[in-house]
């Protein structure tokens, strides 16, 4: 900054010395408008960035010149020889003003008498009396607010203006600022977005219907639009307060909402309440009202009921804020979830070749309201991890003190939370991965001296949200991983090949190979080779993958991934012949075609290519024996196991699918490649492929025909 | 693969996303979906895993999807949809699990609704 | 990857404390010391957003603004201009030729900041 300062100084010495010109010249040819200009363009130049850096003497000085060149420029005044001995004496304060140490009382006797004789000059002017430098901007957030606003709920029908997009504003983030404001709710409207042949692109037809329930106020929703206000139709109303004394729980009747927003006219209402059936679905019916806008306002309906039933239940401080439920009780529920949203899909498929509407109404309020089930039965399993990060601080300690280290544990995200079954079967793979760092990853204290580290090491525990999955890291300041060693082991081992080039990460990877260890000797914490194989497998149960990252002589992250829920997951749905199966859809990347010719042309390898990268592909119809018609064109679903595309060849990709996720039966239980089955609509049973065990399994089996 | 459209030997029209489906070439995607929609009766998106999608794209789908019902087209989009497009919904409040009546009263599976 | 901003700005010590501003909140900057230069650098170069002045020299802020707008590389991106409290017609103006918005001089770097996180979302 005090750079800039400096550039400031040179910058308006050279911009006063350019004025004097100009002004002396302008004595010559007062009528010339390019002098003129050049003076205004001077002044505003000196007094905008003056005022920036703090120069405000200069500022307010030359804003009052600088408004008088404004006028001459607007042909409201001319030029004459006051005026000019007046600017330049200008000159020669600003040039005062600008040697004056910053911050230092400066004298204002020969700026005020210039300035009184430029007001003179033009008596009918109205001099602003303070200087420019104290409007602010914009109002910052959380500045001029008054914090303390009651809790309100706003309707707002943002209407933009065909142009914005073009203007370069994005709705989006505007949208996004109403939400950081409170709660939002937001329906888009579609209606005004004409057919193809009438379609401008860039023009935004998409309008808005907000609902926001904020303790902040009007203003601060008016700030978020203060860009767009001239030219967008904003509208901002009122609809509820939690100052008012409101004791019933409900809320406004949908007519009267509609009326409320000019969607409806009352005559139409009162002429549709006669017909006494359900006021949404005969507004639709009759062709009154258009679907979204019966849509948008029930869900300002919902919004302030919920806000009004939180408020009423609000529970005093004293009262108990959790009960206690034993946790079979809720897997119960969880199961019950699960039968219920299986019906559910059978309820949809049926209704929907019914083709009965009032049938079909029923059937989605029902979706709507077990997808609202479901995501509650879900939550209530969801925990705090840090519950279990606290055993590991006292393991920490134990074993430090057993090895002779000195080592700290560090924890964030104790509060990120994880379904409880998932949170029970992670105990196991960290207490593995916490030992390793102990053991093999933080040095001697002696030996961290020498490395010239702190002679205590530290393992860090931590845990975050990442989309539907929570990141668990493990991290020390250890030694690090050998990658010399590690793959010189591997290789003795058979598992990589000596010459082939093998990125960082997979050579890592190795660590959880089964009786893998390269310590030399067996400690009573590790050293045997097992253990990490224990933390792979671990993992994969819960559906997570493993990384693994290491700089040799500072330390070892490894990051475990793992879904935030084991019971419903969001799947692709294929067929093989007659047979349906389930894909986790969080690794499927695409699906492409297979044609006859495109098998031709493979030569027999079952490689697919898919624009210009080659990707093989394992034709599931031949892994699992399927021996009926095979169709003329399949279908590759390419999925990412651990940064590998493979492909898996199916006949159909049905679509996405909510997979309640069953476990087989004893029997199956080792069944490579299948790590669950699910229950579809039509009661059928489909499997659940684990794409990982089937990569892994059909590599196995050409590494050994090889 | 660019923004492009092609011709399957059934008579469907693919149309491949590109990269994104922005205001920058919101002109092209839409002449490219009009055009296809007038040459056949059934046309498809393929959308990149990785296109990029604002509400100008949401905009072509959706004045695209009522210009198919008008004249009884189908169209719809092959694979999985794409990310930004469940992120760009989302965030405009987009979600549709009703009928629509621009789409001959059927559910709208574009933005919400089943396929 | 960062948001690359430019700035256009005839006073070197403005373009300075944008700079740096802008760089210790994570852009990248390109400046630009007039709206000639502004527009030429614009036609060959893709940026996220523009930051320009209002008056200087050699094409002042609304024909830059214009230009842009009627350009190919960057047509549709976020323009925010700096203004003074004594033009708001020029700010009409300015919305007019096709801006997004504007920040009033003098600002404060956390203004603009502000201003900047608006309408880059």
């Amino acid at each position: 900054m005090e750079e800039a300062i400096a550039t400031y100084r040179e910058e308006a010495g050279e911009l006063l010395a350019e004025l004097e010109t100009s002004l002396l010249d302008l004595e010559e040819t007062p009528d010339d408008n390019d002098l003129i200009n050049r003076v205004f363009r001077a002044m505003h130049t000196i007094k905008g960035s003056g005022a920036m850096f703090g120069f405000d003497e200069i500022a307010s000085f030359t804003h009052e010149v600088e408004t008088v060149f404004d006028m001459v420029r607007n042909g409201k005044m001319t030029v004459t020889k006051r005026l000019l001995d007046l600017t330049l004496k200008s000159r020669d304060h600003i040039s005062y003003l600008l040697s004056c140490p910053l911050g230092e009382a400066v004298d204002r006797s020969e700026g005020d008498e210039i300035i009184a004789g430029l007001r003179q000059l033009v008596p009918q002017l109205e001099l602003p009396q303070k200087g420019s430098s104290e409007i602010p901007a914009i109002n910052l957030p959380g500045l001029s607010e008054d914090e303390l606003a009651n809790e309100s709920t706003w309707r707002i029908r943002f209407r933009p203006a065909p142009n914005i997009l073009m203007c370069g504003t994005n709705p989006i983030s505007l949208i996004n600022e109403l939400r950081d404001l409170g709660t939002a709710h937001v329906v888009a409207q579609f209606d005004e977005i004409p057919q193809l042949n009438e379609l401008v692109p860039e023009n935004c037809y998409i309008y808005w219907d907000i609902i926001l329930t904020t303790t902040r106020g009007e203003d601060a929703i008016k700030d978020v639009f203060i860009f767009v206000e001239d030219d967008c139709d904003i509208k901002i109303e009122l609809i509820d307060r939690s100052g008012l004394i409101d004791r019933e729980q409900g809320y406004k009747k949908l007519g009267d909402i509609l009326v409320e927003r000019g969607d409806l006219s009352p005559v139409e209402m009162q002429k549709v309440l006669m017909l006494q059936k359900r006021f949404g679905e005969l507004l639709v019916e009759q062709g009154i009202v258009s679907p979204e806008k019966v849509q948008s306002a029930l869900v300002e309906q919902q919004h302030v009921k919920g806000v009004r039933k939180e408020r009423s239940e609000a529970p005093p401080l004293e009262a108990a804020a959790s009960i206690r439920v034993p946790a079979e009780r809720l897997d119960q529920l969880i199961n019950l979830v699960g039968e219920m949203v299986t019906v559910q899909a059978h309820l949809s498929q049926v209704s929907m070749a019914g083709g009965d509407a009032t049938f079909i109404a029923i059937s989605e309020e029902v979706e709507r309201l077990t997808n609202e089930l479901r995501d509650t039965a879900l939550n209530i399993r969801m925990l705090p991890i840090g519950s279990t990060f606290s055993k590991f601080k006292r393991l920490v300690r134990d074993l430090s003190q057993e090895l002779g280290k000195q080592i700290e544990m560090e924890t964030f995200g104790a509060e990120t939370e994880l379904d409880k079954t998932v949170i029970e079967k992670l105990n196991d793979p960290l207490v593995h991965i916490i030992r390793n760092c102990i053991d093999h990853g933080i040095e001697m204290p002696e030996a961290r001296r020498a490395a010239g580290k702190a002679p205590h090491g530290t393992v860090y525990l931590g845990a975050e949200h990442s989309g539907d999955s929570v990141l668990v890291t493990i991290r020390d300041d250890g030694g690090g991983l050998d990658r010399d060693r590690i793959r010189a082991k591997a290789v003795e081992r058979g598992l990589l090949s000596a010459t082939a080039d093998v990125p960082d990460k997979e050579i890592y990877a190795q660590i959880f190979a089964p009786g893998f260890s390269t310590a030399e000797k067996v400690t009573s914490v590790s050293g045997r080779g097992v253990g990490m194989d224990v933390v792979k497998r671990g993992i994969d149960s819960l559906r997570g993958s493993i990384g693994v990252d290491s700089i040799r002589g500072s330390g070892t992250t490894i990051t475990l991934k793992i879904p935030l829920t084991l019971a419903i997951i969001d799947s692709l749905l294929v067929k093989i012949g007659k047979d349906h199966f389930v894909l986790p859809l969080a690794s499927v990347e695409e699906c492409v075609e297979l044609t006859r010719d495109d098998i031709k042309n493979a030569h027999g390898r079952s490689l697919a290519n898919v624009r210009g990268a080659i990707i093989p592909y394992i034709p599931l119809r031949e892994h699992f024996k399927i021996t009926d018609q095979r169709p003329e064109i399949e279908q590759i679903v390419i999925a990412d196991i651990h940064g590998t595309k493979v492909g898996f060849v199916v006949d159909h990709v049905v679509g996405e699918h909510q997979t309640v996720i069953k476990s087989l039966g004893k029997m199956y239980r080792d069944v490579k490649g299948v790590s669950g089955a699910t229950i579809l609509g039509d009661g059928t049973v489909a499997l659940i492929l684990d794409m990982g065990v089937l990569l892994q399994a059909v590599e196995k089996l050409e590494k050994d025909i090889m | 693969m660019p923004l492009n459209s092609s011709v399957r030997e059934n008579g469907e029209i693919i149309i491949t996303s590109g990269d994104r489906l922005t205001i920058e070439n919101a002109a092209e995607f839409s002449r490219i979906v009009r055009e296809a929609l007038e040459a056949s009766k059934n046309v498809a998106i393929e959308f990149e895993p990785a296109v990029e999608i604002d509400i100008t794209g949401v905009q072509v789908l959706c004045s695209a999807c009522k210009s198919a019902a008008q004249s009884n087209n189908q169209f719809s989009y092959h694979g999985p949809q794409p990310q930004a497009l469940a992120d760009v919904i989302a965030k405009s409040g987009a979600e549709r699990n009703a009928i629509c009546k621009y789409n001959n009263n059927s559910k709208c599976f574009w933005f919400g609704g089943t396929k | 990857m960062a948001k690359l901003i430019m700035t256009a700005d005839d006073s070197a010590s403005v373009r300075q404390m944008v700079a740096f501003t802008l760089k210790q909140n994570g852009y990248d900057v390109v400046e630009a010391v007039d709206g000639r230069d502004a527009l030429n650098k614009l036609n060959a170069q893709k940026v996220d957003m523009l930051l320009t002045d209002l008056n200087m020299p050699n094409m002042d802020g609304i024909g830059l603004i214009k230009g842009v707008r009627a350009g190919t590389l960057n047509k549709f991106i976020p323009i925010v201009m700096l203004t003074t409290e004594s033009n708001d017609t020029r700010k009409g103006e300015g919305k007019a030729a096709g801006a997004t918005g504007w920040i009033v001089k003098p600002f404060k770097p956390e203004q603009l900041i502000a201003v900047i996180k608006k309408v880059l979302g």
